[in-house]
């Protein structure tokens, strides 16, 4: 008996040994540091594609760590606001803005997201079950891409802005920083979202702002909900394609407040290789 | 041919026995589909109205066993997932598969298995297929009975995450020791005394907080049974886990439960006591809500099977809540004033959940510039709160039932449940519970703290069971349910009827109305028929049915899903061999 309980006992203190307790000043880190724009070739960027909604209580606290992942990764991080899904339903008097699109939407069922909020990192890990990712698991995905150092292909943009017929036109060129040797089938995707929208959110305690600062709002796609093929696009190092768009925008739509962000993906995959973003000339 | 043989023992619900040389093949199978019809009404943005509008899964197991080997396999097969099931559960194969070997003192699994330690607070490997809930282990498992009533388990693996794995690494040993059977006691009383260790490794990254890799929890229980009382009590610690779950703290976890039951000539006593405290405790600490749980805190509530009053279930926070659970049972036997000709039984049960009494502490992330004063803080990163004995300020939910069941004749008897809830929507639907209820606490915004949504529902059921005549019976069922409360499309007054005829042991046909008469929102005033018929033949059993489905919060055990409202075609065929 005696020999029963010695193993016994040897076994819990074996397995209480695999234990580690973070000491209290470790526990936060200090995520401003060399995160910023670097020289050299363009690193890469983390596109986040965030599912919310109006009625969602707990989207406010996604938004609030994507804010804290942009200041972090500061000019590496893009978000497209995407609001689908019965949150998103507006339920007036109390939530009257109506923020869904079709692009948005489409999005969304292609995510199949097991809710909101929640999101796409690069749209990775497409086809498996991490495809679409808790907020809470936002942070950690950012910091893993950003880490993989100088992106495979740059995005340099340029945008021009007719105030009188509310006409933006976007100009992407893309450059290959080292040889596509995986074979990607490029397409490529531009759209507007718009920051700084003024409307009733419901708060993690359920109750309701009515003066919500909504940011990142998906307005409209440039080219499709999913993009265009970037045709004509080789996998060489030194290869280069330029692609155009335009749209006009909604008399609703503050110009000041909008941006565009454009990205690049693997349809074989599904993954963002780079984004980029621009503001829209006033 | 292996197919075939397949096939054939699937459809003829046979038992198939080899020859002796060769052990034995069981298994069951279970296949469900839907065909949803377009129902702009409940579902206007079309969200439960899915492409595929036919959808499909089935479930095949087999087991192999022959003397002291088992082996078995589950084949899944989602062609699509139907509406309110995980949609990560996608396409087929085999997703569970293990070897057994029993002998002498040893009994080892290798592949995936279930298991459970104590109550399963620190572990608990389930499938709850209704659910879409499947944690089990892929990896090892060692039991070793050295006598009889002592055994050792130690356990150690990867969780199940849909068709995937964690890749966190679960390892656990437990050990249990009933005294009667050990020290050959010749009492009635039985002392079952056991304790058990579960340790993850998990690899997080994260560019704001360090989390831990290695986090155990322990647990000491002990269970006393005695011919008329079994009282058993579990207490469990976890180490440190910081995760979306709890906002990212520090603190410890505790977790205490203790349950008991008295029975004594025709009364019946029961009585459950639960204190969880920061004990979420899953593989991976930013996860979906219902995957990859270690852990399981039983909710020391009633599960309730009547559907409108099964619409205000309770789901346990994970993270922070302590309450009791009283009831008692009196069977008035035959002969007596109050029993009759018949007898009556009389259950009764009162059940509440509140919050922690914590103080929570904060962490300044923001200063004004010109003031120096904060402007933001967090309790991320922190140990989140300190507790204090009693009640925490916001209750989660009580539920009171009173049942009576009675046999009035020969041929007709009835049951009447009366049930009174206080139902926090915000704690329970919402997730504003556990450490998340700080949200509610006074702040400098609001001096007050704030109201959750939380409201009282009331609910009768009449369940009366007629026998026509021998072999068919008609059994109705009358519920109502009361309430001002509305969470989005969600609430207010239903009515409900259920007829079911059964002709035994073959055929059964159900006719159900329920009318959501007093929603907030008229639009959704409305009715949900359905009507379903079953044929049973042997262990075989064949359900099809047609109808609008109402909004539903379907729980297991205190876990719970909301499935969406639905209209069209069910069919579903279940079998064993």
């Amino acid at each position: 008996m005696k020999r029963h309980i010695f193993f016994a006992l040897s076994t819990l203190i074996l397995l209480s040994i695999s234990c580690d307790k973070v000491p209290v000043d470790e526990r936060v880190k200090d995520p401003t540091g060399n995160n910023g724009p670097v020289d050299g070739p363009q690193q890469r960027a983390v596109l986040i594609e965030e599912f919310t909604g109006i009625t969602c209580n707990n989207c406010p606290k996604a938004a609030d760590e994507i804010k804290k992942i942009e200041g972090a990764f500061p000019g590496r991080v893009h978000t497209i606001g995407i609001h689908a899904s019965n949150f998103a339903i507006p339920q007036p008097p109390d939530y009257p803005a109506d923020f869904r699109t079709g692009v948005g939407t489409d999005i969304y069922n292609f995510a199949n997201p097991f809710g909101v909020p929640s999101g796409l990192i690069d749209r990775t890990d497409y086809n498996t079950a991490t495809f679409s990712k808790p907020y809470g698991s936002f942070d950690g995905e950012v910091q893993q891409l950003i880490e993989t150092g100088a992106a495979d292909i740059a995005i340099a943009l340029e945008v021009s802005y007719d105030a009188s017929a509310k006409r933006a036109s976007i100009s992407a060129t893309f450059s290959n920083q080292k040889t596509l040797d995986y074979a990607p089938e490029l397409y490529w995707m531009a759209v507007l979202t718009e920051n700084k929208i003024i409307a009733a959110q419901k708060l993690p305690d359920n109750s309701k702002d009515p003066d919500y600062e909504h940011n990142h709002v998906l307005r409209a796609s440039f080219n499709g909900n999913f993009g265009l093929p970037l045709t004509n696009h080789g996998f060489g190092p030194d290869n280069s394609s330029t692609a155009d768009a335009s749209l006009t925008l909604d008399n609703d739509w503050v110009a000041a407040n909008c941006e565009v962000i454009v990205f690049v993906y693997d349809a074989n995959t599904q993954e963002v290789i780079q984004s980029a973003a621009i503001d829209l000339p006033e | 041919m292996k197919k075939l043989l397949t096939v054939l023992l699937v459809f003829t619900g046979s038992t198939f026995l080899f020859a002796q040389n060769f052990g034995r093949i069981s298994g069951n199978f279970q296949t469900d589909f839907q065909y949803y019809l377009r129902d702009t009404l409940i579902d206007p943005l079309g969200e439960a109205y899915p492409d595929e509008r036919l959808l499909g899964t089935g479930f095949l197991n087999l087991t192999y066993q022959r003397d002291n080997f088992i082996a078995g396999i589950r084949y899944e097969n989602y062609q699509n997932n139907r509406v309110g099931l995980p949609q990560d559960y996608k396409g087929e194969g085999i997703t569970y598969r293990y070897a057994r070997f029993i002998k002498d003192k040893w009994d080892i699994t290798a592949g995936n298995f279930y298991e459970q330690f104590g109550s399963g607070i620190i572990l608990r490997a389930y499938e709850e297929r209704g659910l879409g809930l499947d944690n089990n282990l892929d990896g090892v498992r060692t039991i070793y009975t050295p006598m009889e009533g002592l055994t050792f388990k130690g356990v150690i693996g990867r969780q199940r995450n849909f068709f995937e794995k964690s890749n966190t690494i679960v390892r656990g040993f437990d050990t249990e020791w009933s005294l009667r059977n050990t020290l050959q006691w010749e009492s009635t009383t039985n002392v079952i005394l056991g304790a058990g260790l579960v340790s993850k490794f998990q690899e997080v990254t994260s560019p704001f907080y360090t989390y831990p890799q290695n986090v155990a929890a322990g647990a000491f229980r002990g269970t006393v049974i005695t011919p008329t009382l079994n009282f058993s009590a579990e207490y469990a610690y976890k180490a440190n886990d910081p995760s979306t779950d709890n906002e990212i703290i520090y603190k410890p976890g505790h977790a205490l439960y203790i349950s008991s039951s008295y029975t004594r000539g025709s009364l019946g006593l029961t009585g459950e006591i639960k204190y969880y405290d920061n004990f979420s405790f899953r593989s991976e600490p930013n996860t979906q809500p219902q995957q990859l749980l270690i852990g399981y805190l039983p909710s020391a509530t009633t599960l309730h099977t009547y559907a409108l009053p099964a619409l205000y279930s309770y789901n346990t926070s994970l993270t922070g809540e302590q309450g009791f659970q009283l009831g008692a049972s009196y069977y008035f036997k035959r002969g007596t004033p109050l029993g009759g000709k018949y007898g009556l039984k009389v259950e009764a049960s009162l059940a509440q959940s509140y919050s922690l009494n914590k103080d929570y502490e904060y962490r300044v992330t923001a200063i004004d510039s010109v003031t120096n004063l904060p402007t933001d803080s967090t309790v991320s990163g922190t140990d989140g709160y300190t507790t204090n004995f009693g009640l925490g300020p916001i209750k989660y939910f009580q539920d009171f039932h009173i049942q009576v069941k009675k046999k009035l004749s020969k041929k007709v008897s009835i049951t009447g449940t009366y049930y009174n809830f206080y139902f926090n929507s915000d704690a329970i639907r919402k997730g504003t519970a556990g450490v998340a209820d700080y949200q509610l606490y006074p702040n400098a915004d609001n001096p007050n703290g704030l109201e959750p949504n939380a409201f009282p529902v009331n609910a009768i059921v009449l369940d009366i069971l007629w026998k026509l005549k021998p072999g068919h019976s008609l059994r109705t069922e009358i519920q109502g349910l009361w309430t001002d409360g509305q969470d989005d499309r969600f609430g207010g007054d239903w009515a409900l009827l259920l007829l079911e005829y059964s002709i035994a042991p073959h055929w059964f046909l159900a006719v159900q109305d329920a009318y959501n008469y007093g929603n907030g929102l008229e639009e959704l005033q409305i009715h949900y028929l359905s009507v379903n018929a079953g044929y049973t033949l042997g262990t075989t059993r064949l359900q099809v049915g047609y109808g609008r489905q109402q909004e539903g919060v379907f729980c297991v055990g205190g876990i719970c899903r909301v499935v969406p409202a639905s209209n069209g075609f069910t069919l579903s065929l279940t079998t064993n061999f």
